[in-house]
């Protein structure tokens, strides 16, 4: 209980910190990055549902690019943030202080990352609907996707915040180098490999539970990694889920056996 | 054993830490001193279980505080460090900290509305921190360290930043701490203002704690180390002649005093300053000398370390110290 607590105010301390002029503005400019562009795509190519065939294809894109940045921003800097503050000795110094931070940090950069897709998902198919009106079932494709994108910060949100613990110097520019060497080569690669990294799972569950909307088939996707079957949303869900346990669990064992000091403590 | 230090050594890649520490403390009032650098804040951490020991064993309530941060219920920290959010009231850091101890908030609410009004800050705790003078930041990190009512309450130089009335304020606070039985380690690198708490000293610098003691043995052992005494005076000429029969008294210098001062600086270089002491105001009352001025140039914690350093190279014989 005493645990929870601290978990608690650690996550309604940020969500405090989280309402000045600045975050929000940040934000609501990378929130509204995806259906801004989309709209100008339509306008500017004067693009109709015949010519434009896969609007949802480009809404993953932007949005994938803004929550991950969102992410990156909030999960990350997790120690780092406390050290460069000042703040890390007032809150290592409590009893079960140091899990409970990078916990409780975790929870509020995944409903920060989560806000952003939020409202670009929200945006981009009012855009499509509006601009084209090609979605069948507009309202599963809002669900759908915005229960992957959850699960998907969930997901990154462990990874950072276990670089965060191990990295906490170089951070940002590790999570960084993770992503893209995660997302945009070895999910690439059509081996045992891609099945290691997120990507690759968020992307079967995305082409079961709105492929054939966004005009992908699953098939497509079997193909590339030349699979002859494909798992089930079960197998890939609970993979997801393991890998969120692990990360955080090692993240908390990182961060009660590293010494975090900052140079004016040395 | 309130805290225990078995040979702790801590090295920060190849810098030394603090080298090779032993320490027994029963619970109650101390001062640990040093100058700046001299591994205080260090020292702190290994206590506090913030840092593991490269060599040695740390033990917190007879308990490795490393691998047990449930004893830091029992300790409240006010860090040397500055701490500034940007909109973040006094009041909400010091209740957000009080939680982290595992209080609800109803029970950090109110713990923390007590600890704000006992260290006199109950008018401005809704005002943002960074709005804050820097005593009224020293005085907001000593509620949130006090809130929870800790058994060992640890200071990390309380007096930086305070106005001679936050002092005297501090100073009665820390007093009335100790008079309640409950201990406390201050560090600081201010001899005085330890002193006014009237703790047992720990002496540290250069990352080794060079001794250990009473107020009384501290001022023994600066009386009894080589010392210079300054005296402006009418009559150096004349007391001069007077100290210079003294067996303590190993040189004497008159300078010309300072641009718009009187008299002349008689400087007398001893191996005792308590001889010195104990035969002038006798010479001074029988030769009728006026004394405008009178300073032990080297009275200083900066003296008090240096000598302590060559008593521990073998250099001078050693004190009364520990």
């Amino acid at each position: 209980m005493r645990w929870l607590h601290s978990i608690l105010a650690t996550f309604q301390f940020e969500l405090g910190n989280f309402l000045s002029l600045q975050r929000i503005a940040v934000t609501a400019i990378l929130a509204l990055f995806p259906p801004v562009m989309l709209a100008l795509i339509f306008v500017g190519f004067r693009f109709t549902s015949e010519t434009f065939e896969y609007p949802l294809i480009v809404t993953v894109l932007f949005v994938t690019i803004v929550s991950l940045l969102g992410m990156l921003l909030w999960a990350t800097p997790n120690i780092y943030s406390e050290l460069e503050g000042k703040s890390w000795i007032f809150v290592a110094s409590r009893p079960g202080g140091r899990i409970s931070i990078v916990l409780g940090k975790y929870c509020s950069a995944v409903l920060f990352g989560f806000s952003i897709s939020l409202i670009s998902i929200t945006g981009c198919l009012v855009v499509i609907q509006t601009m084209s009106g090609s979605l069948r079932n507009p309202i599963w494709v809002w669900f759908s996707m915005n229960l992957l994108y959850l699960i998907g910060c969930m997901s990154y949100g462990a990874i950072y915040s276990l670089i965060g613990t191990m990295f906490y110097r170089r951070a940002m520019v590790v999570a960084a180098a993770y992503t893209i060497l995660s997302g945009m080569v070895l999910a690439n690669v059509p081996a045992v490999v891609s099945r290691l990294t997120l990507r690759y799972h968020l992307q079967f569950i995305g082409y079961r539970w709105f492929g054939e909307e966004a005009g992908v088939t699953l098939a497509d996707l079997m193909a590339h990694y030349s699979l002859a079957e494909a798992p089930s949303t079960g197998w890939h869900l609970l993979w997801l889920a393991v890998a969120i346990v692990t990360a955080l669990f090692l993240a908390a064992w990182v961060v009660i056996s590293c010494e975090y000091v900052s140079s004016d403590e040395t | 054993m309130m805290i225990e230090l078995d040979q702790v050594t801590k090295l920060y890649g190849t810098v030394i830490g603090v080298n090779d520490i032993n320490l027994a403390l029963e619970p109650g009032t101390y001062g640990l001193l040093g100058p700046n650098g001299s591994g205080k804040t260090t020292l702190i951490n290994l206590i506090l279980g913030q840092l593991r020991p490269t060599l040695g064993s740390v033990r917190l309530f007879g308990k490795n505080p490393w691998s047990r941060d449930s004893l830091l219920k029992r300790i409240g920290l006010c860090p040397a460090t500055e701490v500034s959010y940007p909109r973040v009231t006094g009041y909400q850091w010091v209740k957000y900290l009080i939680r982290k101890q595992g209080f609800s908030s109803r029970v950090a609410d109110q713990l923390a509305r007590k600890s704000l009004a006992q260290v006199r800050l109950e008018d401005a705790m809704h005002r943002p921190m960074q709005n804050y003078s820097l005593g009224m930041r020293q005085r907001a990190k000593l509620a949130q360290a006090i809130a929870h009512e800790p058994d060992l309450l640890i200071l990390d130089e309380p007096f930086n930043g305070l106005d001679p009335v936050g002092r005297a304020e501090m100073i009665q606070f820390l007093q009335d701490w100790a008079s309640q039985g409950r201990s406390l380690i201050l560090a600081s690198h201010i001899l005085h203002e330890v002193e006014a708490v009237h703790p047992s000293f720990l002496l540290i610098s250069g990352g080794r704690l060079l001794a250990s003691g009473s107020p009384d043995q501290v001022r023994s052992i600066l009386a009894d180390t080589p010392n210079t005494i300054r005296l402006r005076t009418s009559q150096a000429r004349l007391l001069a002649s007077q100290l210079v029969e003294n067996a303590a008294v190993d040189e004497i210098s008159i300078v010309a005093a300072e641009r718009g001062e009187a008299g002349e600086v008689l400087q007398v270089a001893t191996r005792s300053a308590a001889q010195v002491y104990q035969v002038l105001p006798g010479l001074l009352a029988s030769n009728q000398i006026e004394i405008y001025e009178m300073q032990s140039a080297d009275e200083s914690l900066s003296h008090l370390f240096s000598t302590l350093m060559k008593i521990h190279r073998g250099e001078s014989q050693g004190g009364p110290l520990t």
